[in-house]
């Protein structure tokens, strides 16, 4: 199937290339020249050259060449830009048949602030921004790195988003958060992502529990990850919009922050240009688990002789998973039309089996100059992605869950690991067929009008639709628990459809009315969003024979549905006043209707201000070479669930089995957005000519009309009403360095540093508050918990006003000894550590060594965190399979005084510290000399070695502290680390080249 | 922020009026019935009502029994269990204490169940009252009679296990059980006033509405301690009735709790050690021996069917699981209110009024259509009582009255002193549950403040 794909996107692919270069016009010149770097003179290679107000441009080939053809006479300004060096501009006149050749010789910039990113619709220099907006080029990393997804991108690249798995597997959920924790629901706090333009569903896909169903639909709590859709091939660039006062103009959806994909497009008048990508290489965990000790025990003989040594999943369950992907992109274009087309193929397998992924790619991107004033843009983008996920987390189906919980001293050859918890062995967890099979299809149609140059407008129609398909089955005569061996098959059908409307006319002035300061832009606009989905499930339990894979063939069968339909319609205006060339004020309104609001809410407003001030050259101090303050103030929201303003009733079985109904929500017709102001300011500096760039950002978020599922007494009929209640602050600092720190011709060091700290509390639960007193405890160093006072406080629910938002809360601490004794600790609640960390941190270092050699690197590092460690927690006292106890038991494997005082151990506590550093990328690149690369009719062509997640230094008794940071997603503080498979560790060979 | 969100709704007025005009911000869930769809559900509206309380009836019988004298706990898979057996389900602090988190859901809080549930019967009269035309139709209309009797029925088990509760939905403030009782008693009258009034076709296939109110209404008045009305209603209940709770047949409810938490689905709890020399060992059902019988006698009461299976063990892994089996089934019915819980409160009248022949002769009428030997008349009203509760024990068996006769006659102290059981003491056991902290906590018109709130202890 997915072979078709490639094969199609290479035949479109050629198809539109013979096309567009058939198209070039006579009466034209020739624009050429040499980009180089201005301090080394080495060529610069992939360097974006345009001619600006025309759809003309071209990437330097490895000489640092470009070549532009078929250029009409007249007078040109060609420009150059570079991620990490200064944009050039040079006027050009070109004559017929004349060749002109125009040099740039770029100085290094890591500051960036002539670069232009997009707000919404519109693109604006970094210069004129009052907030920080982050942008990677995702081009410019892969010269680096192999990017294997857009979370990889965003890791430890943008302070302030985090990207947090939750159990890993290939294909499995990961969840992105920007700015820590401010929310009641974790599923607020998503980003909301757009890809050129398009709301695309990009959440860990979550389903609900079914009728009937074993155990953990489908997959015990992973779910599959809609960001794995991307192929990043596609992407050019993202941008990042932190908080609200970036945000406001998306409106009652972009609290949580918004993060913008773009993909490529092709240059006019270009011919094709080919980029061949094809990467080889392995999944493998570590073998971190603590079992080591496992083959000491296991099947003995009558005379006490070792037969069966127990396994120890090190060395069983950890295996190499092949990863084998290819990538053929193509882009050009004629006089009128350019062109993008890439396919894709990528096939992974996990470390611990079966988990793999199947997933193949195409992208067809048109740009149509239609008329002189109307342009028409089509991006197309399908995909389909196959995956076999894993079983794990809270599972008592899981393969790695029963590989871990086993009790080697129970060993035999039928259950070579010993019996699994829940009796489930890992051979038969290991019989389970779980797979997520997705088609989907993002893409739109934009129109863009320019009935006088200064004045444009914009129409955008989008759809992304993601059909989805989930199946599970348990075969029949395999013990499963809950089940037995009777066999089990699930179903599942999800159809998504967000469609998006978006409308922006822009208009730029320059002394209006003749007033000098009267420059700038406004804009207004509007935008629709819909989104409707569908999920259906059925199960069928019981079947008669082994064989049989279908609910047709079950005893029993249970059937569900769910629907969700959400509609947001949002109108803007902006003006920005360029009030001199170093200053601008740009101020903003957003109003926004929501099928979600209450029936009494109406309109939500949102408005921002920002300003940026860039202190003129003659004032800059000794040493700086650039210096901008930026304040920002704005609002965003995010509405409640699609139909929490509804009073709903479910069906029930009453009088033995007949129809009931019982109510199933209130309904709240006040309902309305949770609401965020974020104050932010900050500096983005330049030193030394703008070789070492610093940007400095604080932030201040307030939160009002916070959403929560209020306690209501249950003689109103319900014991929970979703309101806006509560009040939050969420604050935080984040830096970003980055440094051309060496830039000689045989040698190059380039480095950035991210530093970010955050901190949220809980300011006011409003009425729902209940004045209490806060139990106070410290941590003593033998590790029991020693209760030193009272705090008054008030309380909601496991919540404290006054206290972190992500707050691990501990409803007491106990332990149970071998006789089920239970033996309290403590006697009151209280709270043990953080969900989230406070600090987060990484260093990229990219080392250029001659011409053909380029290392990198990637640390990162994280403090304050902390989690329910219930793997250490089962290990050691249910199952006694971790290491910690098994090396207490003697030789005859009897329990010893001290593996009982491990058993009933207060040390082996449920909570545990995260704080670790991570060795997250590895890469050596190495270009091949273009004699060897041209003789084969190749342009710029690399062989890459890399490494993902390789190693990691942590103080925590876990196997990934980076694991299942959230299982729940209810908003709880609860952040449990139980049987997530611990992250993917990736090893690459890849092999990249332009022809 | 209201100043400037009402700006914002001025200044987009005109875009809230095309909204509005074209209505494209409305959505609506087709997996739920919304309010306007309940109007044409009637059937299923009464019926729900009624089911409620049937629905609640396990788990108030576990939680009775545990917390008298019937039933110990013998697992720790839920701790709710243990707190209730071991006297330690004070007031707590919600939701922070222990004794609020394990009761969690509804139907395992037990008070909060049932005025959730109430809420529901008493909107669903207004809604009778508003979508059948006439008062004539709804005073003959079955489904009224199921509403109110399902209202009446969850009044009555809210009083039965709590202290104090709210009359009405909150804001309201809270009620003492007697007051309870009164409002029971005057909703059992009401659905006696609509019976007749029913077409008889429909009631032939009903269970018997106005037996049930009348038992009802005689136990509601028997608890206001009115006996001799008690009896006048007790007497016109006639021998054979009885309205019991009904489970459903789907599998993947946990329909009765008392099968799965007390018998050999998971053995949670199981009778008390003062029963188990009663108990004959085996594989199959077997009985109680006779309360008023020495033990080597050997009289077995067929109305108390109990086994002890070999090797039985609790979920704790350690205590002997001695099991209930009235319930064997998960969708095995449980007796709400019946003619000889009728006949009881009949002897009961008798015996307040010094009638302890006349109570003898209907108990021991009571004991021979279980074969069991007629017991002479007391000389004395303490032999009568303890007669007339050990009759209540057997005739009531696992239907969560004993509880309420220990608070009645205040015999919690005695009796756990009695055990001399270490783990379940008699000093400060209570005797009734409380009313719901959550409810103290929510209702604007309770004041939350544990000294002046019931909390009956021995």
């Amino acid at each position: 199937m997915s072979n078709r794909y490639c094969l199609s996107g290479v035949i479109t692919a050629l198809a539109l290339g013979v096309f567009g270069v058939s198209n070039l016009a006579a009466q034209t010149g020739t624009v050429t020249g040499e980009v180089t770097d201005a301090t080394n003179g080495s060529a610069l290679v992939e360097a974006v050259v345009d001619l600006t107000g025309t759809t003309k441009g071209q990437l330097t080939n490895t000489e640092g060449r470009y070549v532009l053809q078929g250029v009409p006479v007249g007078v040109y300004t060609v420009r150059v830009q570079m991620i990490g060096y200064g944009r050039q501009e040079k006027q050009v006149t070109v004559t017929p048949g004349s060749t002109q050749v125009i040099d740039f010789k770029l100085d290094i910039d890591a500051v960036g602030l002539d670069e232009l990113v997009g707000i919404g619709a519109q693109g604006v220099e970094r210069k004129k921004l009052g907030v920080s907006l982050p942008s990677v080029d995702v081009d410019e990393l892969k010269k680096a790195i192999p990017v294997a997804g857009i979370t990889q991108v965003l890791e430890g690249r943008v302070p302030g988003v985090k990207s947090m798995g939750t159990s890993g597997g290939v294909g499995s959920g990961r969840e992105l958060r920007i700015r820590g924790t401010d929310s009641f629901g974790f599923t607020a706090q998503r980003p909301v992502v757009y890809i050129d333009g398009v709301r695309v569903d990009a959440n860990k896909e979550d389903w609900g529990w079914m009728r009937g169903v074993t155990c953990c639909f489908f997959s015990g709590g992973a779910g599959e990850d809609r960001l794995s859709d991307l192929n990043p091939e596609e992407i050019d660039r993202i941008e990042v919009l932190k908080g609200p006062a970036a945000a406001t103009l998306f409106g009652a959806e972009a609290s949580g922050g918004v993060v913008q994909v773009f993909t490529k497009r092709g240059r006019s008048n270009t011919p094709s240009t080919f980029t061949l990508n094809t990467s080889l290489g392995r999944h493998r965990l570590r073998a971190n688990l603590p079992t080591t000790l496992r083959p000491n025990f296991g099947e003995k003989d009558k005379d006490g002789n070792l037969t069966f040594p127990a396994w120890d999943p090190n060395e069983t369950l950890i295996e190499n998973g092949l990863i084998n992907s290819y990538d053929l992109t193509v882009s050009g274009g004629g006089e009128d039309v350019t062109y993008f087309v890439s396919s894709g193929l990528t096939y992974e397998e996990g470390s611990v089996k079966p988990n793999d992924q199947t997933r193949g790619n195409i992208r067809v991107n048109l740009n149509w100059t239609a008329a002189d004033k109307l342009f028409v843009g089509v991006t197309s983008g399908f995909v389909r992605n196959r995956i076999w996920v894993v079983q794990a987390g809270n599972n008592w189906l899981g393969v790695y869950t029963n590989a871990m919980l086993s009790n080697p001293k129970n060993a035999s050859e039928d259950w070579p690991y010993g019996g699994g918890i829940g009796g489930v062995g890992v051979a038969s967890a290991k019989e389970i067929k779980t797979f997520s099979d997705t088609d989907r299809w993002t893409g739109r149609v934009q129109f863009n009008y320019t009935p006088i140059p200064n004045f444009t407008h914009q129409v955008t129609f989008g759809l992304d639709a993601v059909t989805d398909q989930k199946s599970r089955h348990l075969p029949y005569g395999k013990y499963y628990t809950y089940l037995g061996e009777v066999g089990e098959r699930n179903l599942g059908y999800r159809r998504s459809r967000k469609f998006t409307t978006d409308y922006l006319t822009t208009f730029d002035y320059d002394n209006l009315f003749g007033v000098n300061f009267l420059t700038g832009s406004i804009s207004a606009g509007g935008q629709g969003y819909w989104d409707v989905a569908s999920m259906s499930m059925a199960t069928g339990k019981r079947f008669a024979a082994p064989g049989m894979e279908s609910i047709e063939a079950a005893a029993q069968t249970f059937g569900d549905e769910d629907f969700e339909e959400l509609i947001n319609v949002g109108f803007f205006m902006q003006n920005r006043f360029d009030l001199t060339d170093d200053l601008f004020l740009t101020m903003a309104v957003r109003a926004d209707g929501n099928s979600a609001f209450g029936e009494n809410y109406g309109l939500q407003t949102y408005p921002k201000a920002d300003v940026a001030y860039n202190l003129p050259q003659a004032f800059l101090p000794p040493g700086f070479s650039n210096l901008k303050f930026r304040a920002a103030y704005g609002w965003a929201g995010k509405a409640p669930g699609p139909f929490d303003k509804l009073q709903s009733y479910v069906p029930t079985t009453v009088l033995g089995d007949e129809s009931g109904v019982r109510i199933s929500a209130p309904g709240n017709d006040d309902l309305g957005p949770e609401n965020k102001r974020e104050f932010e300011t900050g500096l983005d500096i330049g030193f030394f000519s703008n070789r070492m760039g610093l940007e400095l950002t604080y932030y201040d978020a307030h939160v009002v009309n916070g959403l929560y599922p209020s306690a209501v007494p249950a003689s109103k009929g319900v014991s929970r009403r979703i309101e806006n209640c509560c009040q939050f602050m969420n604050r935080g600092i984040e830096t970003a360095l980055s440094a051309s720190l060496v830039d000689l011709p045989s040698f190059r060091w380039n480095m950035n540093l991210a530093y970010e700290w955050n901190r949220n509390r809980i300011i006011s639960f409003g009425a729902q508050a209940q004045d209490d007193s806060m139990p106070l405890y410290h941590e003593k160093e033998d590790g029991f918990w020693e209760h030193v006072g009272w705090r008054y406080a008030k309380r909601l629910s496991g919540w404290w006003e006054g206290e972190p938002l992500d707050n691990i809360y501990y409803y007491d601490l106990y332990s149970y000894d071998r006789n089920a004794n239970r033996h309290q600790w403590t006697p009151h609640p209280f709270f043990v550590g953080l969900a989230q960390p406070r600090h987060m941190g990484s260093i990229f270092n990219s080392l250029q060594i001659g011409n053909d050699l380029r290392v990198s690197f990637q640390f990162r590092g994280e403090v304050g965190a902390s989690t329910w460690n219930w793997d250490r927690w089962y290990g050691v006292r249910i199952t006694q399979g971790y290491d910690e106890i098994l090396k207490h038991f003697d030789e005859e494997g009897n329990s010893t005084f001290k593996s009982d005082s491990v058993w009933d151990a207060h040390s082996i506590r449920e909570v545990d510290k995260r704080d670790h550093i991570r060795l997250q990328d590895l890469s050596i690149v190495y270009t091949v000399p273009q004699a060897i690369a041209g003789s084969l009719g190749l342009e710029r062509t690399t062989i890459t070695l890399s490494g993902y997640n390789l190693h990691w230094w942590d103080d925590c008794n876990c196997q990934d502290p980076n694991n299942k940071y959230l299982a729940e997603d209810d908003g709880s503080g609860s952040t449990v680390d139980f049987l997530g498979v611990p992250q993917p560790r990736r090893f690459l060979l890849s092999v990249r080249t332009r022809f | 922020m209201n100043r400037i969100r009402k700006a914002g709704m001025l200044s987009a007025l005109p875009i809230v009026v095309a909204l509005s005009a074209c209505d494209i911000l409305t959505v609506r869930d087709p997996g739920r019935y919304d309010n306007e769809d309940l109007d044409d559900a009637l059937d299923a509206v009464a019926n729900t009502v009624e089911g409620s309380g049937q629905d609640l009836v396990d788990w108030y019988v576990l939680w009775q029994s545990l917390l008298s004298d019937v039933y110990m706990s013998t697992g720790w898979y839920t701790t709710t269990f243990g707190l209730i057996d071991e006297g330690r389900n004070h007031y707590g602090t919600y939701p922070t204490s222990q004794e609020n988190f394990v009761w969690s859901s509804f139907k395992r809080n037990f008070p909060d169940g049932v005025t959730a549930h109430r809420w529901f019967a008493r909107e669903s009269w207004g809604r009778l009252n508003r979508v059948l035309l006439t008062p004539a139709e709804v005073n003959s209309d079955v489904r009224s009679v199921q509403v109110l009797l399902g209202d009446a029925m969850l009044d009555m088990y809210l009083g039965l296990f709590s202290c104090e509760g709210p009359l009405e939905k909150s804001p309201s403030p809270m009620a003492a059980d007697i007051q309870i009782y009164h409002k029971a008693a005057e909703t059992f009258a009401k659905v006696m006033e609509l019976v007749p009034n029913v077409d008889p076709e429909v009631l032939e296939k009903r269970p018997d509405y106005m037996n049930a109110a009348r038992t009802g209404r005689a136990l509601m008045l028997m608890l206001m301690e009115d006996y001799d009305a008690a009896a006048a209603e007790a007497a016109a209940v006639p021998d054979g009735f009885s309205y019991d709770a009904i489970h459903t047949t789907s599998t993947w409810l946990q329909n009765n709790a008392i099968v799965v938490y007390s018998t050999n689905y998971a053995r949670n709890a199981g009778l008390m050690p003062w029963l188990w020399d009663r108990i004959e060992e085996g594989y199959s059902s077997t009985y109680i021996k006779d309360l008023m019988d020495p033990v080597e006698v050997a009289e077995y009461d067929m109305r108390m069917p109990a086994l002890k299976r070999p090797f039985s063990i609790g979920y704790d892994g350690e205590t002997p699981h001695y099991s209930q089996m009235k319930y064997e089934l998960r969708d095995d019915p449980i007796p709400m209110l019946h003619s000889d819980h009728a006949r009881l409160i009949e002897a009961e009248a008798k015996v307040k009024s010094g009638d302890y022949a006349g109570a003898t002769a209907i108990l021991n009428k009571l004991r021979s259509r279980v074969n069991l030997r007629p017991i002479d008349v007391p000389t004395n009203e303490e032999d009568m009582i303890e007669f007339l509760l050990n009759e209540r024990f057997a005739e009531l068996f696992m239907e969560g009255y004993r509880a309420v006769d220990l608070y009645r006659y205040d015999l919690t102290l005695d009796i756990f002193e009695g055990f001399g059981d270490p783990v379940r003491p008699g000093a400060g056991r209570p005797s009734k549950f409380p009313g719901s902290s959550r409810e103290a906590q929510l209702n604007p018109e309770i004041e939350n403040e544990r000294t002046i709130r019931c909390e009956p202890v021995a």
